[in-house]
């Protein structure tokens, strides 16, 4: 039995992964812009389209095709930026949350008129791998791998560049970075362009494990809130420790208990966390745990 | 009975902001309202009340056209009495807006009686209220037990119930599935999974409790959340309770999750029996690969390749509905409301007027046998439940298509899995035989 | 945002009852009476859904536009509302006379249960914080579905008349969800103008500054988010006897929650007439939507829809209320003041 267990928490370890994978341009964004982004899991979902039609078409490799989408996602996130984000970027917290609210009817109801109502699946282009007894899924497991890699890349962007020390300067106050000669507005663009093309790479894997539709973007924007939160704000590393907290949690759950218990679980979960953050408990609670995963050099 | 995937969180898709544009609102019209749109004013007009946007709206739709395909073959025959019919559509995409259809219907377009409703809910919430206005309500297409058991006194219902969904399944089971792996009823280990919606609890709760009278041990009872993204721990608990088989109900998207996972994570199941819903779309072989599909069973409304001779008519719908809309018919739907609309257009000749009193004794007169109508079903009423009693579901299985002469897309031949009817065995096309008992091995694919 | 800062409560407003501004609403609100007797049933019936969805939104903006903070989980004290309601009659007997009573205090308990550590919390964080107590509420109206009927749905019965409040006709419902809405604005004004109110708009002004001054920000917080939810729940228990079937979906729902924001949003956020303004708005659109629009053109119009309200918070920010002001003017112009004798200007 003691199998089926450690089993269980790798595979909600590798599904974890992926959810890390979506939330990762979510907390970049939410940390440095102040912005919450109800539209990111609209931006996935039109991810997951492109992959599906990219590799229908082409025949291309799902995975390979990350290096076409997140581009791709790069681009439309500039644009999404000059278009919708940046009038209000200045604005009331009601005023952006509404108009990403607005950019999802935007997305679904076009992906509904452009694709209709059916889900869309790539299949058949990987299966499952055993190993010491143990089965798993190749798809969860390169989606897991990519989001390390995606996680570290971002890491190494945030404090070995240039452009990464002017992220995080703007990420601790716009105000002084300003001062400092950045130009922040740039540094928003950048920065909402790079989130979403962290969306646009998420796109090909979950494309592969879930159905493409126009309404799927409600379960992932949900999922991509629990990891941001419990992995803290703008904390691109916590992001991957959060992703599999929860994995391993719904894993756990519906193995033991009820599938139906997994959620109400990590909401609690997710607001004890909200609350404790705010008091400024949930820091001392973690702070050895934080300071040996961030090193020296704080969140984001 | 509702098949495609319904997301919960439509995340006010159809509520509030909706509203801003009132000016495309009104640019647009009202074209998406109505069938009838050559308006008569001699004609009777019924009101009709499907899910038309939304998640639900593909098979809402495809559940209408039955309906309609009915009313206009009935016009072509000189209407009800000499009056034409015709049908006034709201679309309700969710419970709420199905009781706004119906004030609708009934307020504004002053209709006698309403149709629909594919979904149990819409159809719960939509029938209490036209109950309130004396409106009689006709059921043609879901499953709930609870709308004709708890009958608000309006609400007839033509087509099988969700409890019809798990007997037949338990039947299938114990009567074929048992005897082909060799294993005694008693012995036999099922497994019941089903989603967490209306659909999935109606149908999972009736396969439980006839599996328990008939003496099948149920060895595990999932219900899961159909937006999940990962089944795998559910398919642990399979894997560890050795079953031999699963009796699942689902949307597509969670069916194909499942399949893949099962697939991926080498966990082989004997036999699994489908109850409709994405079971019984082309779009499960698509996803989930024709190994894995072969052999699967799925309990549903009556689908296309079944004997004419025990559903006559069946074959002619497969045209008519070829030549309306250009296409075969997707599911099992439009044919399960055109029978119920053809009922209640029956009931309309017979009944003295369009009043609930006069509708009510006019269907209770009804009395048709089995194997009259192109489901198969007949009609008579209950007294107290309104609920039509001479109906049936079919277990059908996927199997390689090489036949010429079935019903269902004859044009493929290739050996590409499609749906056949199986059970009772009257329902079998000649050429048709149970097969794939226990399925092929999907696993080493 | 454009809140009157002086003056004010429900007796600074009888004073000054000859005012246009004044009277003209009042005499609105008593023609609004006659519209059964003159409308189609089916406008009664998109009316009563827009008395008891807004006053979710006359609620939300207690807490959300007078307190500035921006709960998207109020639905839970729908939700509370509807299920005690509906249980305690249908499966008790209990008269709702009774059940909504005891489902606004179940509410009260639950806003301070949630408000309490949650207003711990502000901005975004309050926001979230909020969604996740909805969608774990979500879950587990699913999961216990011995009470709550899960997603089959819940049917509300009893029998007709008063004492359970259920009728064939839409008449009684009218005047009861109207005279809710009448209600929850009257609180609405006498909180905007009463110590909480001031409070609470000092509270969204500056969190800190508040705090600086004296006022115990957290107690007031919590008041104004009681008092939503008292309003809440009572138009969820009214949705129970009305609709009579009560499910998931349309109880502990997202949707509605953003609803109510929205709502307040359009008609002009921290305003006594932007919840009103905004609920007679999106609601009759939404319905008309659905019912008389239908399906075929509905993924486009709604891209349409997106568009606008992207356009609308990006030109129009301040809401309806401030876009209207001058078609308010002219109108105040060209109606007398009518003098009772007793004018203090």
């Amino acid at each position: 039995m003691v199998e089926v267990l450690i089993q269980t928490i790798l595979r909600g370890i590798l599904t974890g992964g992926v959810y890390a994978l979506v939330a990762v341009g979510l907390t970049l964004i939410f940390g440095v812009m102040d912005v919450v982004n109800f539209a990111h899991g609209a931006y996935l979902m039109l991810a997951m389209y492109v992959s599906f039609y990219v590799w229908s078409f082409l025949g291309l490799d799902p995975f390979l095709s990350v290096l076409i989408v997140a581009p791709l996602f790069f681009l439309f996130g500039a644009v999404s930026y000059y278009l919708v984000i940046h009038p209000i970027i200045d604005r009331s917290m009601f005023a952006q949350i509404f108009v990403t609210v607005g950019l999802i009817w935007v997305f679904e109801h076009l992906a509904l008129f452009l694709f209709g109502p059916s889900p869309r699946r790539i299949t058949g282009e990987y299966g499952g791998i055993r190993a010491f007894g143990m089965a798993f899924e190749e798809v969860r497991l390169y989606g897991f791998l990519i989001a390390v890699v995606v996680v570290a890349l971002l890491f190494l962007l945030l404090y070995r560049t240039r452009l990464g020390l002017n992220i995080r300067a703007t990420s601790e106050s716009p105000e002084i970075a300003q001062l400092m000669g950045v130009d922040i507005y740039r540094i928003y663009l950048l920065t909402f362009a790079i989130g979403i093309a962290l969306v646009g790479a998420a796109g090909p894997v979950v494309a592969q494990l879930d159905s493409t539709e126009p309404t799927i973007w409600s379960y992932y924007v949900l999922i991509a809130f629990v990891v941001v939160v419990l992995g803290g704000l703008g904390n691109v590393t916590g992001a991957l420790i959060a992703g599999p907290i929860i994995g391993i949690t719904e894993a756990l759950a519906s193995l033991y208990l009820d599938p139906l218990l997994g959620p109400p679980i990590y909401y609690v979960l997710f607001f004890a966390v909200l609350v404790l953050r705010a008091t400024g408990q949930f820091e001392e609670l973690t702070h050895s745990v934080r300071t040996a995963f961030t090193a020296d050099k704080g969140g984001v | 009975m509702v098949q495609s995937h319904t997301s919960r969180r439509k995340f006010i898709q159809t509520t509030g902001g909706a509203a801003v544009l009132a000016g495309v609102a009104g640019c647009l019209g009202d074209d998406g309202a109505g069938t009838g749109d050559d308006t008569d004013d001699d004609a009777l007009t019924i009101g009709a009340i499907y899910p038309l946007s939304g998640d639900l709206a593909e098979l809402g739709e495809e559940s209408l056209r039955g309906a309609e395909l009915a009313f206009n073959e009935r016009n072509e025959d000189g209407g009800v009495d000499g009056q034409e019919v015709e049908l006034e559509v709201a679309d309700a995409p969710d419970a709420d807006a199905g009781v706004s259809g119906v004030v609708s219907l009934v307020d504004t377009h002053d209709v006698p009686i309403i149709l629909g409703s594919y979904s149990s809910t819409i159809s719960r919430a939509a029938s209490q209220r036209a109950a309130q206005d004396d409106v009689a309500y006709w059921e043609l297409g879901a499953v709930a037990d609870v709308i004709t058991d708890d009958n608000p006194g309006n609400t007839f219902r033509t087509n099988p119930t969700a409890s019809f969904f798990g007997e037949d399944g338990v039947e299938l089971a114990a009567n074929v599935i048992a005897p082909a792996l060799d294993i005694e009823v008693e012995d036999l280990r099922m497994a019941v999974m089903y989603e967490s919606g209306e659909y999935g609890n109606a149908v999972g709760d009736g396969a439980i409790s006839v599996a328990e009278e008939v003496g099948i041990e149920v060895v595990e009872d999932i219900e899961y959340e159909a937006d999940t993204s990962d089944l795998s721990s559910e398919i642990q608990r399979l894997d560890s309770a050795d079953v031999d088989v699963l009796n699942h109900t689902g949307y597509d998207p969670d069916i194909d999750l499942l399949w893949n996972q099962l697939e991926n994570l080498d966990v082989y199941i004997p036999t699994v029996i489908g109850n409709g819903a994405g079971y019984s779309l082309q779009t499960f072989t698509d996803n989930v690969g024709d190994t894995a599909t072969l052999g699967t069973f799925n309990v549903d409304f009556t689908n296309y390749n079944t004997n004419p001779e025990y559903a006559p008519g069946i074959a002619e719908f497969v045209d008519l509905y070829t030549e309306e809309y250009g296409d075969v018919p997707l599911s099992g739907h439009s044919l399960a409301n055109y029978f119920g609309a053809n009922v209640l257009l029956d009931t309309l000749e017979a009944a003295d007027s369009t009043g609930l009193e006069d509708v009510r004794e006019a269907a209770l007169s009804l009395d048709e046998e089995e194997q009259t109508s192109a489901t198969s079903w007949g009609v008579s009423f209950d007294e107290d439940t309104l609920q039509n009693e001479r109906i049936s579901v079919i277990g059908h299985q996927w199997q390689e298509n090489v036949h010429e002469d079935d019903i269902w897309r004859p044009d493929v031949t290739d050996g590409s899995p499609d749906l056949y009817s199986l059970f009772p065995e009257e329902a079998r096309l000649e050429m048709i035989d149970v097969d794939y008992i226990p399925q092929p091995d999907y696993t080493q694919d | 945002m454009a809140v009157e800062t002086e003056g004010g409560g429900l007796s600074e407003y009888a004073t000054r009852i000859g005012e246009p501004r004044i009277y003209l609403p009042i005499a609105l609100a008593a023609a609004v009476l006659f519209v059964p007797f003159v409308a189609p049933g089916f406008y009664v019936h998109v009316l009563i859904l827009t008395f008891i969805t807004g006053t979710g939104a006359v609620g939300w903006n207690i807490i959300g536009g007078f307190g500035g903070q921006f709960s998207l989980g109020n639905a839970v004290f729908l939700g509370i509302g509807g299920y005690t309601t509906g249980i305690l009659m249908a499966d008790y007997g209990i008269t709702p006379w009774v059940g909504i009573p005891i489902a606004v205090a179940l509410a009260v308990v639950a806003a301070v249960v949630i408000g309490y550590p949650a207003f711990k919390t502000s901005g975004h964080y309050f926001a979230l914080a909020t969604i996740a107590v909805l969608e774990g509420m979500w879950f587990l109206s699913v999961y216990f579905s011995d009470l709550t009927g899960g997603s089959t749905g819940y049917s509300v019965t009893g029998d007709g008349g008063w004492l359970m409040l259920l009728f064939d006709s839409r008449e009684p419902y009218f005047y009861l969800a109207y005279a809710l809405f009448l209600g929850s604005i009257a609180v609405m004004i006498a909180i905007r103008y009463s110590r909480i109110g001031y409070y609470l708009l000092a509270i969204r002004e500056n969190q800190d500054a508040a705090e600086a001054v004296g006022i115990d920000t957290a107690k007031y917080k919590l008041y104004g988010f009681v008092i939503s939810a008292i309003l809440t729940a009572v138009a969820g228990g009214l949705y129970a006897v009305y609709i009579n079937f009560l499910y998931p979906d349309s109880m502990f729902s997202i949707d509605e929650s953003i609803l109510y924001a929205l709502i307040v949003l359009i008609g002009g956020i921290g305003t006594i007439a932007g919840p009103i303004i905004g609920a007679l708005l999106m609601v009759p659109l939404e319905e008309y939507t659905t019912a008389v629009l239908g399906g075929q053109y509905g993924a486009l119009s709604y891209v349409g829809y997106g568009v606008v309200l992207i356009l609308f918070i990006i030109y129009a920010p301040d809401g309806l209320v401030e876009r209207l002001r001058f078609v308010g003017e002219r109108i105040e112009d060209a109606a007398p003041t009518v003098s009772f004798g007793g004018d203090e200007d």
